[in-house]
């Protein structure tokens, strides 16, 4: 199935922006980010979207999905 | 008094040109504040010299509220220096701002209010001077402390807008509710390295819990930010306010606006209520 996975801030950082993606049926938001090495602590407080609503690392992603990743931003 | 204030204003037709001398005249003869004076002159349609710049962008009506107008910003760091500072220029008349600590050389990088010989010395102190010496005529209230929900939330009551400039996600949290139980809008903004966050949460809304609830313990290991990620939030931040108080523009609402400023891209999120 393909993803669109939307990363952000300094996730981008080594990645990129936007990327089509293939994985396989049933695949989870926590295995996507373990593809792309984004660790649990760097994901601490982070937001993540599928389709513009929130979902966790256990949410379960179908085809043409739209994953959106944000990171911990809380310095003032 | 208010009778007296307004032959003077009109008897030395101020309408071109009033000055801040002109103004401290006044207060010298009639004993009234500087805020009375210039109340009394805008509600004449006599605009001080130092907010004629702000005309066109907003009214004289509109000038004259935000100096009726009461805000309170919690943190005096990166973003609560860039954030007291377009306050206090823009007007804003009565500006009550919150934190305990003392400046270290480390906040050079991006404090506004940081100069090299005030390391070791009152954050607070310093923001009161600086706004003493940008706009007089603003009433500025230091608060010595940490912002505690349970100790000192009561005291936010009488504000119309409260801006979340602090550093740790207890904190934010604990303003959140704080301002939920008072009935006030506040505006928050956050910063890391390249990268910052703004949102608007009036009562009733969740935002503030949608983004860090449940991550109180969360510690930044990346304390870096670089001076521009803060002047920016800051900026939005204020807008927001502005907007607030003058019920004006669109607002950041049930919204997250990040901001990336090395691949120089800002998006909107919509964060609708958890309960929707």
């Amino acid at each position: 199935m393909i993803l669109t996975v939307k990363l952000f801030a300094n996730l981008r950082q080594g990645r990129f922006k936007v990327r089509d993606m293939d994985f396989s049926e049933g695949t989870t938001v926590q295995q996507v980010m373990e593809y792309l090495s984004i660790s649990k602590k760097e994901m601490a407080i982070g937001i993540i979207f599928i389709n513009g609503k929130r979902a966790n690392f256990d949410s379960v992603l179908e085809d043409n999905d739209t994953l959106a990743i944000f990171p911990p931003v809380a310095g003032g | 008094m208010k009778k007296e204030l307004i032959e003077i204003l009109k008897d030395e037709q101020y309408s071109l040109s009033f000055s801040i001398s002109d103004e401290l005249n006044i207060v010298g003869k009639t004993g009234c504040s500087l805020s009375q004076v210039e109340d009394t002159a805008l509600g004449q349609g006599i605009v001080p010299l130092r907010y004629q710049r702000n005309l066109g962008a907003i009214s004289i009506d509109e000038q004259r509220r935000l100096l009726n107008s009461r805000v309170s910003v919690i943190g005096c760091g990166g973003l609560g220096g860039f954030v007291i500072e377009e306050l206090a220029r823009l007007g804003i008349g009565e500006i009550s701002a919150w934190d305990y600590d003392y400046f270290q050389e480390h906040n050079l990088n991006r404090q506004l209010m940081a100069e090299y010989r005030l390391i070791g010395h009152s954050k607070i102190e310093a923001v009161s001077r600086r706004v003493r010496r940008i706009n007089p005529g603003i009433k500025f209230i230091g608060m010595y402390r940490e912002f505690d929900e349970k100790e000192t939330g009561e005291s936010l009551k009488r504000e119309q807008v409260v801006v979340d400039a602090l550093d740790s996600v207890q904190a934010r949290l604990e303003l959140s509710r704080a301002c939920r139980h008072l009935g006030i809008p506040m505006v928050h903004g956050a910063v890391n390295t390249w990268y910052g966050q703004v949102s608007t949460q009036f009562p009733g809304e969740d935002v503030i819990e949608q983004i860090y609830a449940g991550k109180e313990k969360y510690r930044l290991e990346e304390k870096s930010v670089l001076v521009f990620a803060a002047s920016l939030v800051a900026s939005l931040q204020v807008a927001e306010v502005l907007k607030i108080i003058l019920n004006r523009g669109n607002l950041l609402r049930q919204k997250i606006m990040l901001v990336d400023m090395l691949s120089m891209d800002m998006e909107i999120i919509d964060m609708p209520k958890n309960d929707d």
